[in-house]
């Protein structure tokens, strides 16, 4: 494939297919759609056969030619090149992204009714953007790529979102443009040192990585690029955008948000503060930690309390993400590595748990944990893959989430046993809050259901209804579990009338469609979680790279 | 047999999956011949892998992949089965296939039927894994994996919010267990640079003692959760609002074991540790005390059951805590098999009586289902400790053991408070026989008729019932039958003589205790197996603690008679006599309630402070209130925009005076 340009294809390849339909406005209903699902399964190919030829050993710096290197002159006067190229860090977020890119996509199928055209240029356009951001080697592309993103996520939020969405989408817009102009400002710093330094303008990541910064300089100039990342993880106290944003955004921008976005955080951290700034990186480090201890636990606490699902799985990501965070900057090669499953981790199972609220709230409209019961029989395949991610999202060890975390863990214990002792206790709290609204959600007595007789913790009303349907509980005890219907809708005015969202009788499973997209999401989990190895693989020399630098 | 091991576990992994994945469609109520043939061919194999064990005593091991590999932290998926692991095996795989013969009478007609019989390969994988497992971390994998099927089978019928609450609180109070298990192996890790169990344990001797205290009482912690000992006992009796199979299995016989097995399993660690092994004791007779006087009020059968399973688990770990090794695991298997029968015996109750399970409303059931009832009786026996019964052997040898543990203090008072449990173990193991199965029936004649349950449940029953009976001669004369001397490879000649080697441990506290350790380990420290090591203990010693022992527990079953059969002591004027002791005991000790003012309500005070206070108030108050002071000053701003160019330009023309001013002002010295 020498010659191919492949990561540029892969890149530009939805931003094509976005241009392909806004210029062809007057094209059927279903265009929009398809060119959007062939483009971003396009990227997803072309980024298999990346990961396929990628060579975990191959020279990863400014003087040999780095894993498929697209290197173009631009503006040679001030040192911009249109350089590309991928090393171990990047190539398991590009995956991700495409990945996670096509199943958005096909959630997207029939969801979206409004505006259809232009929402599916708005997550190509996005794709393309995130794309960009892990594929750049040069700051001033990679900046461009990084607002890219930026708009089309806004958008998504701010128009086919929910109720609050306005708010939500100019929060986002605002907390991370703030972070991004502090990056600016980093940037040019930087740029501005390494020529005085060394007489060279570029704005090649490789070569600045090579520059010699005074702690002083590198104090502050870490900050301003960590500010940037620290919103995007989101780490404590820079979170409080995700919630908003993740309950007002439609389930596909949800899904792409946490899945994919809030990995530009750790991977920019990874890219640039660590590499670029080692002093900064040791002065800051034990401030990151203590934070992402706090975020951990923090997290946890929080989403303890939440009513709304959405929410909840919002509050577990700031808690899952600060292991990214921890992982990093404990410097050593569990915790990197320990990040990274985290990171991919998160994407699989963080993205299916949205999938899944967004099953029900098409079906309910609602998003409120006490509005639903009982949904295991109602919509058992649902419920079973609930189950499924609900583990992985707890670390449950064969499952995802577990290797990580551990990791992440066990290289805490090295940097100081006590963080561990706080770091792990997480999975108690992890339990907690999803065991609670699991059972409130799955488990329980669905809607207009009659109780169970047997249940030892029926409240005083379900008694009454319970003496009301008649004592037909006690026809042997092959009955007990068997869901009765409610006869002649007597009990509950809401089934007399059958046209109340919450009533789950009436919803149908699973579709093809959210099968399709749940499907690759559990092979994911699982198989990750049982054989982590290809990409251990495939990020140690990598990470190996990044620590030489702090030994 | 190497080449084969994995297909052990192998098999009922298969049944789950084609379970899960065909069961509601095509297999429905087909699943049990799925599941059950996979256990029983599981239960051949590891009768091979015993077989070949018995005959060269050579550990067997069979590596399949590497798990994670992160740098010098390596961790692979390797089985390895030695004597303590085939006699897992053949507990778990025993007892899981006899499980599943009777599940299909018990589950019979459940609209879950193929979802259970998912569930129960998936743990009977879930378990041989466990016991198979090679490192600590691959043990702590199917540590969780076993919490999970214990999550999904206690919250099986999940309409009940009963049920779902259960597992909830099994799964949790398990995580704070599993918190202290996994790092006990963080530390391990960067103590010993491994986690794999011969490893480890050939590094014990070099490494101090307080750190391999630390290491052993945070694997106590998990222990501690896994099979249920205080302080994280408050799970398992709320676990019986899973099927009754289950309760047998899981609650009973295997998982809850599995804590048992793993402290056994790091024997090394913990001979090396004295006062870990003295706060395993402490703990494990506690335990074995509290739940024997809660299991003496309470009127579910299944939980009076489920008290006592409890109390046995104290026991064991009793037996752990004074180095009584094998004793300790000879407990766990002949407990697996008679407690396994009670609780299947008790199911075959509920099922007769229709769902009915408070004892008040029973009474007289001898006539109506004679199976249940004799069988019943023997476990009762058996867990009561009457000889000859299995449990009687194990539990004796355990009490023999405390009372020869060196520290007198230690020893001879868990000796006493683990003989008055047996009084109480007899006690409510007949309260329960006698409320149950004889004296008059309490129940509607009229309209409840109790029948024999069908031959696919009372087959598992007699089959269960052999070994309760006679299993206890498997290591006979005690103590040094064909049980130890199978088992002694793997506790070494150490293990044999732990008791001992505990009492030098303890003699010699104030010196160091490495020093006494390593006289311990070398073997050369011959003098400390003599000092009162077993070989040493009299016959006459052992035959005095049996006949105690015996009278304890006699003592106990006749009291029972007394109360309920005979009627001369009253039951009701004895609750009365003491109402705040026994509500006390009604109550379970009332550590629901401690732990939900202690830790519950608090956390979730906490959770509703840093949501509505720090998040809200606070972060986006501040976020907010910047955002709002760029509104306020830009909407005064905004006059300036007048839209009238005359103001434009006179704005114009003022801002070029200033430029110019300060231009010649800092730049030029034209004024100067």
């Amino acid at each position: 494939m020498n010659g191919f340009p492949l990561l540029s294809v892969m890149a530009f390849l939805p931003l094509v297919g976005a241009l392909l339909i806004f210029f062809l406005p007057k094209a059927s209903q279903g265009f929009p759609k398809m060119v959007a699902l062939i483009s971003a399964l396009g990227s997803l190919v072309l980024s298999i056969v990346m990961v396929i030829q990628f060579d975990p050993n191959a020279p990863f710096d400014a003087n040999n030619a780095v894993p498929f290197q697209e290197k173009i002159e631009w503006a040679n006067g001030i040192g911009i090149s249109y350089f590309l190229g991928v090393d171990g860090i990047a190539v398991p977020l590009i995956v991700l992204t495409t990945a996670i890119s096509v199943i958005a996509i096909i959630w997207s199928w029939d969801t979206v009714k409004m505006r259809q055209r232009e929402y599916f240029i708005a997550l190509l356009l996005l794709e393309t953007g995130m794309l960009g951001v892990f594929v750049s080697l040069d700051l001033f592309i990679f900046y461009i790529f990084w607002e890219i993103m930026l708009i089309p996520m806004a958008l998504l939020i701010g128009i086919w979102g929910s109720t609050n969405r306005v708010y939500a989408a100019m929060k986002f817009f605002i907390y991370t443009l703030l972070g991004s102009l502090l990056m600016l400002i980093g940037i040019v710093a930087t740029y501005q040192t390494y020529f005085q330094e060394t007489g060279e303008r570029t704005l090649n990541v490789l070569r600045l990585q090579e520059g010699n910064y005074s702690p002083t300089f590198q104090f502050w100039v870490f900050a301003a690029f960590f500010i940037a990342f620290a919103v995007k993880v989101p780490l404590f106290p820079f979170h409080t955008w995700l919630p908003d944003a993740h309950v007002e955004a439609p389930t596909a921008a949800s899904v792409i948000l946490a899945a994919v976005m809030l990995k530009m955080g750790g991977y920019g951290l990874l890219r640039f503060n660590l590499p670029m700034f080692e002093e900064g990186t040791r002065q800051w480090a034990p401030i990151i930690i203590g934070l992402s201890v706090i975020a951990i636990l923090y997290g946890a606490f929080v989403a303890l309390v939440q009513p709304d699902m959405k929410k909840l799985v919002a509050y577990s990501s700031v808690s899952h993400m600060a292991f990214v965070t921890l992982g990093i900057f404990l410097l050593s090669l569990q915790g990197l590595e320990g990040a990274m499953m985290v990171m991919l981790a998160h994407g699989f199972n963080t993205g299916a748990l949205f999938l899944l609220i967004g099953v029900v709230y098409e079906r309910a409209h609602t998003r409120q944990i006490s509005a639903f019961g009982g949904l295991a029989s109602r919509i058992p395949a649902w419920a079973a893959y609930f189950t499924l991610f609900m583990f992985a999202s707890i670390g449950l060890p064969g499952l995802s989430g577990f290797v990580g975390e551990f990791l992440v863990a066990i290289a805490t214990w090295h940097y100081n046993p006590w963080l561990a002792l706080f770091t792990f206790a997480v999975v108690i709290f992890a339990a907690w809050y999803m065991m609670w609204m699991f059972q409130r959600v799955v488990f329980g007595r669905a809607r207009g259901e009659i109780p169970d007789p047997h249940d030892n913790a029926l409240t005083p009303e379900e008694v009454e209804m319970l003496a009301a349907a008649g004592d037909d509980g006690h026809g042997g005890h092959g009955s007990h579990a068997m869901p009765l219907p409610v006869s002649g809708g007597s009990h509950d005015a809401h089934d007399a009338h059958g046209d109340d969202p919450l009533d789950s009788s009436k919803w149908h499973d699973l579709s093809k469609k959210e099968a399709i997209t749940l499907f690759p999401l559990a092979v994911a989990t699982i198989v990750f979680g049982i054989y982590p190895a290809p990409i251990m693989r495939i990020v140690e020399p990598a990470f190996q790279r990044l620590l030489a630098l702090y030994n | 047999m190497e080449q084969y091991l994995y297909l052990i576990p192998l098999l009922p992994l298969l049944a789950f999956v084609v379970n899960i994945f065909l069961g509601r469609s095509i297999i429905r109520d087909k699943a049990a011949w799925i599941a059950a043939p996979a256990v029983f061919v599981s239960w051949l194999l590891s009768l091979a892998v015993l077989r070949q064990l018995y005959q060269t005593g050579e550990p067997i091991s069979q590596h399949l992949f590497r798990w994670i590999p992160s740098g010098d932290f390596n961790v692979d998926v390797t089985l390895y089965a030695d004597q303590l692991t085939a006699t897992m095996l053949i507990v778990v795989t025993t007892v899981g296939f006899l499980v599943h013969v009777y599940s299909t009478g018990y589950m019979k007609g459940d609209p879950g039927y193929y979802r259970f019989f998912s569930y129960l390969p998936l743990f009977v994988f879930s378990m041989l894994m466990l016991v198979l497992a090679d490192n600590y971390l691959l043990l702590f994998v199917f540590w969780e994996a076993v919490g999970l099927c214990s999550y999904l089978l206690i919250s099986f019928w999940f309409r009940r919010r009963a049920a779902g609450n259960a597992a909830k609180k099994a799964f949790i109070v398990n995580r704070v267990g599993d918190l202290g298990f996994g790092l006990g192996i963080m530390w391990m890790f960067w103590v010993f640079g491994t986690v794999n169990f011969q490893e480890v344990f050939a590094q014990v001797p070099e490494i101090a003692v307080g750190t391999l205290t630390g290491i052993a009482l945070l694997l106590f912690l998990g222990a501690c959760g896994k099979s249920a000992q205080f302080p994280l006992h408050v799970w398992l009796p709320d676990a019986m609002e899973g099927p009754t199979p289950v309760s047998a299995l899981i609650h009973a016989a295997t998982m809850v074991t599995a804590g048992i097995y793993m402290v056994a399993r790091s024997h090394v660690i913990f001979q090396a540790a004295p006062n870990a092994l003295a706060v395993v004791a402490i703990i494990g007779a506690f335990t074995a005390f509290m739940a024997a006087t809660i299991g003496m009020v309470q009127n579910d059968i299944k939980r009076v059951v489920a008290y006592s399973t409890l109390s046995q688990l104290g026991y064991m770990a009793l037996a752990l805590g004074v180095g009584a090794w094998i004793p300790a695991i000879f407990h766990l298997m002949t407990h697996a098999f008679f407690k396994a029968l009670l609780f299947l015996g008790a199911g075959s109750v509920i099922h007769g009586m229709h769902e009915e399970q408070n004892i008040q409303k029973m009474g007289g059931l001898r006539k109506y289902m004679p199976i249940t009832f004799w069988t019943f009786l023997i476990a009762s026996l058996a867990n009561a400790g009457i000889v000859p019964f299995a449990g009687f052997w194990s539990k004796d040898s355990i009490i023999l053991s405390t009372w020869v543990a060196g520290n007198p203090v230690i020893g001879k008072v868990l000796t006493v408070v683990a003989l008055i449990t047996a009084f109480f173990s007899a006690f409510y193991m007949f309260r329960l026989v006698f409320l149950t199965f004889t004296g008059k029936p309490r129940f509607d004649v009229e309209h409840v008729h109790p029948h024999e349950s069908p031959p696919a449940m009372t087959i598992p029953l007699i089959l269960l019932a052999i070994p309760s009976i006679f299993i206890g001669f498997l290591d006979f004369p005690p103590e040094a039958g064909p049980f130890t001397k199978f088992l002694e490879p793997v506790f070494g000649s150490e293990g044999e003589a732990a008791p001992a080697e505990v009492a030098s441990l303890y003699t010699v506290s104030d010196q160091p205790v490495a020093v006494a350790y390593e006289e311990g380990a070398t073997g050369e420290g011959e003098h400390a197996a003599e000092a009162g090591g077993h070989h040493n203990i009299s016959t006459a010693l052992k035959i005095q603690v049996a006949v105690v022992s015996t009278i304890a527990a006699l003592s106990g079953l006749i009291l029972a008679w007394l109360m309920y059969v005979k009627g001369a002591i009253s039951p009701i004027k004895m609750g009365a006599r003491f109402p705040g002791l026994y509500s006390f005991f009604y109550d379970k000790w009332r550590w629901d309630e401690a732990y939900n003012a202690a830790f519950v309500q608090p956390c979730k005070n906490l959770a509703m402070f840093l949501w509505q206070i720090v998040d809200v108030r606070i972060i986006d108050g501040t976020v907010n209130g910047i955002a709002h002071g760029f509104g306020a000053v830009s909407q005064r701003l905004r006059h300036v925009q007048t839209g009238l160019v005359a103001n434009y330009a006179l704005a114009i023309a003022l801002g070029m005076v200033v430029l110019i001013g300060v231009y010649f002002g800092l730049y030029s010295n034209l004024f100067r």
